[in-house]
């Protein structure tokens, strides 16, 4: 027990007044955040320590809204693809998708063949990327640095064939409603293969670094369990729901969307539901990635990509949700037409939300260096909680 | 309220929608249902405020939708026309009149929710729910899915709808001492209406000729 | 003694894993650095990049897409008319908007490519160039003078891959 006095009053100011983390002894008040190197961006966590596990916790998040609902209401449908990949920075080309497949829907077109193909591609280019940097940096948080420069180089190699097809290394905008805004360019083909081999080898080198170290498997197995039925009801999904066991993949298991029927490729999931399996899951997601882009480039279809659409896009009035399996998780999209050049109401579900306000409850009870771990597995981009 | 239109939508429901309407009318009763509809393939059903609770605990329960997708609300007021006297016709232009989406609504506000089951590929429930107009207000699902939390308290500080029964509703983007719902259609988008549009015709005409009438 | 046999094989193991790790770290220590030192060294950006809009001002014809496509409102156009001879003889004299003033602020672009795609005229281009940091935004506002100087540095479109349409005319 300790010794000192504490005023709850002045630990709840210090605490803010919005946070229900309460104080009823001398428990030690922690502050995490909003800048630190596991909240890819501008999370803040109060955590009440008793000794060094923590007892509860409260997230607070909103440093970067920017009210992208609010926005897209204000836009036409071709200005909303530029604003809503930067929803997820990290997988700005997926976020794209479920949007124009919602305006594709309600106006009855679709993409041509090639287009789907080349969605697909850069889908999954987006997601190895992703991963990558999360299987690096997921070394970091342990303390091992190595990884974290292993992944942002071989990350460079897919943001280099995003880029040189699309134009943006981050901010592609190469979706249009209809199709894409170009074709690919001369050598593409050929080039992402050669990365996407750098990409297996890789995951390899994380296997070798990482999963099998004695130290990351002790600082990850058995930690922040999430069970997989409390988990689906908190709206966890994606690789994290997976790790906990459920086979459920929304490129296999949503209503069908790009090309992902006609792929050979398999649903990975762990039954443990820890850290460990969660990096164990993305690393083998990761690697059925680059080998679903593998088999993407050789039966790349030829064609147009892009399909008559008229030159002032309106959507006709209707209503249409469309969800998508984003590297995140699942991110979509109800989009409320009333027949205008612009939406009427776009609801974007995005999967860090949900990711991540399972945390209060998978905290409690955990180390305090552990907190740090089992955030980063949780793995979540700020700019996807914020919206 | 509106009169129950099933029969109507039926005919154009798809045979899934058709057998998975059945299982919800039956688990929560048909008095429940106010309307049903179905929105690109998806299965929308309107429920009576007061059965929205227990639609979540049938969601859960029989119907066996164990995951929470997300709860959000919609204003239906007509969106106001922004800086439309200054010729500035940047945002687009929404039908004047109040009209409503798929399975209709009673007034301008409405929350929504989407469920789905991990197990049964491709499945999903729209789930929607009249308001009062006056004090927007409904129960909450916090203690059927733990995951509504954030998404209430989302929606109540948005729009201006309160969730009885949530354990603390408090502001989750915004700051703590922030007035005003943002996606109310009559809350102003600032960024919009401190600058002029930058896309008004801005070409002086020849001295001495009448100002044309610009096509584009 | 069973104990003792795991707790071997635990060690054995655990010094596995190290080694495998450290076999990585040392193959790649043994291979040439990627990074590329910037300032000194550079790497070329690929011809689509999205680096900086080039204006060409005689292609413009102040007809204002860009600025009312524009998301961000970040394009400032001014103009005035004025007379031009006819082309053919003996023709009526043409009237031309003449540009008097386009200003990107690139502190507000989001460099999506609406203004260049929507361009009828195709004045606006796509340029690579990316060295343009201003210590102060305010100097992010490029005028007309400015973005013509970018117009030198838009490449030449690049081939398409291999079974991509050959387009016609647009």
């Amino acid at each position: 027990m300790p010794k000192f006095e504490v005023d709850p009053a002045v630990h709840r100011g210090l605490a803010d007044a919005r946070l229900n983390v309460e104080i009823d002894n001398g428990d030690m008040i922690l502050n995490l955040g909003p800048q630190h190197p596991a909240t890819h961006g501008t999370l803040r966590l109060v955590v009440r320590l008793d000794g060094e596990r923590v007892v509860a916790s409260d997230v607070v998040i909103g440093y970067m809204h920017r009210g992208y609902e609010k926005l897209t209401e204000y836009r036409t449908y071709p200005q909303i693809t530029t604003l809503i990949n930067r929803i997820d920075w990290l997988s700005s080309f997926a976020n794209e998708v479920p949007f124009v497949h919602a305006a594709e829907q309600l106006m009855g077109i679709e993409a041509p063949p090639r287009a789907e193909y080349i969605r697909t591609a850069l889908t999954e280019l987006s997601r190895i990327a992703t991963f990558l940097l999360f299987l690096g940096e997921m070394g970091l948080q342990v303390g091992a640095i190595t990884p974290a420069f292993y992944g942002f180089r071989d990350r460079e190699y897919v943001l280099n064939a995003i880029e040189s097809a699309t134009g943006g290394r981050f901010h592609p905008n190469f979706n249009r409603i209809g199709g894409l805004k170009d074709d690919l360019p001369w050598g593409w083909i050929a080039e992402t293969r050669e990365s996407m081999r750098k990409v297996l080898k890789s995951c390899d080198e994380f296997e070798d670094l990482v999963v099998s170290n004695p130290i990351f498997q002790k600082r990850t197995r058995g930690i922040g369990i999430i069970p997989a039925e409390l988990g689906a009801s908190y709206g966890v999904s994606g690789s994290n729901l997976r790790a906990s066991g459920v086979d459920w993949d929304l490129r296999r298991d949503g209503k069908p969307y790009l090309v992902y029927n006609d792929l050979d490729w398999k649903v990975w999931t762990h039954s443990d539901g820890d850290s460990f399996a969660r990096y164990w899951v993305r690393l083998q997601e990761t690697r059925e990635s680059a080998r679903m882009v593998l088999q993407l480039l050789d039966v790349m279809p030829s064609g147009p990509v892009m399909t008559k659409v008229p030159k002032i896009i309106k959507v006709p009035e209707g209503e249409v949700w469309v969800n998508t399996e984003n590297p995140l998780g699942e991110m979509g999209y109800y989009v409320i037409s009333k027949g205008a050049t612009g939406p009427f109401r776009v609801k974007i579900r995005t999967a860090s939300l949900s990711n991540v306000s399972i945390a209060p409850w998978l905290l409690r009870g955990v180390y305090l260096p552990d907190i740090i771990t089992v955030l980063a597995s949780l793995y979540f981009i700020l700019g996807d909680i914020d919206k | 309220m509106s009169e129950n239109t099933e029969v109507e939508v039926g005919a154009t429901m798809s045979p899934e929608n058709l057998e998975l309407l059945g299982r919800v009318s039956a688990a929560l009763g048909a008095e429940a249902i106010i309307e049903s509809a179905q929105a690109v393939g998806d299965l929308v059903v309107r429920v009576a405020n007061a059965s929205w609770r227990e639609a979540a605990k049938a969601c859960r329960g029989a119907l066996g939708f164990n995951y929470l997708s997300f709860i959000g609300g919609i204003d239906w007021m007509p969106a106001p026309v922004v800086g439309g006297e200054a010729g500035d016709t940047s945002s687009p232009v929404q039908p004047a009149e109040q009209t409503y989406g798929a399975a209709g609504s009673a007034g301008r506000f409405q929350v929504f929710a989407r469920v789905a089951s991990t197990s049964v590929p491709r499945s999903g429930l729209t789930l929607k729910v009249d308001l009062d107009e006056e004090s927007p207000a409904v129960d909450s699902w916090v203690s059927i899915y733990p995951g509504a939390d954030w998404h209430e308290r989302e929606t109540w500080e948005m729009l201006g709808i309160g969730f009885n029964g949530h354990p603390s509703l408090r502001h989750l983007y915004l700051p703590a001492e922030f007035e005003g719902n943002p996606l109310r259609k009559d809350f102003p988008l600032l960024a919009r209406e401190v600058k002029p549009w930058p896309g008004l015709v801005n070409v002086e005409p020849m001295p001495g000729e009448d100002v044309e009438e610009e096509a584009e | 003694m069973g104990n003792n046999v795991s707790k071997k094989d635990a060690f054995a193991k655990h010094l596995k894993g190290m080694l495998g790790g450290l076999r990585v770290t040392l193959r790649t220590m043994l291979k040439p650095a990627v990074t590329v030192q910037y300032p000194h060294e550079q790497e070329a950006p690929p011809t689509r990049a999205r680096g900086v809009i080039a204006l060409l001002e005689e292609n413009c014809t102040v007809c204002m897409l860009c600025a009312r496509q524009c998301p961000d409102w970040c394009i400032y156009i001014e103009g005035h008319k004025e007379k031009r001879p006819a082309r053919r003889e003996g023709g009526k004299d043409r009237t031309v908007s003449v540009l008097d003033r386009f200003d990107i602020d690139y502190a507000l672009c989001m460099y999506c490519g609406i203004c260049v795609e929507v361009c009828p005229f195709d004045a606006l281009h796509w340029s690579p160039e990316f060295e343009y940091s201003e210590s102060s935004i305010a100097h992010l506002l490029h005028d007309k003078d400015k973005l013509g100087e970018w117009e030198a540095t838009v490449p030449v479109a690049e081939p398409l891959e291999i079974g991509a349409e050959v387009k016609g005319k647009k």
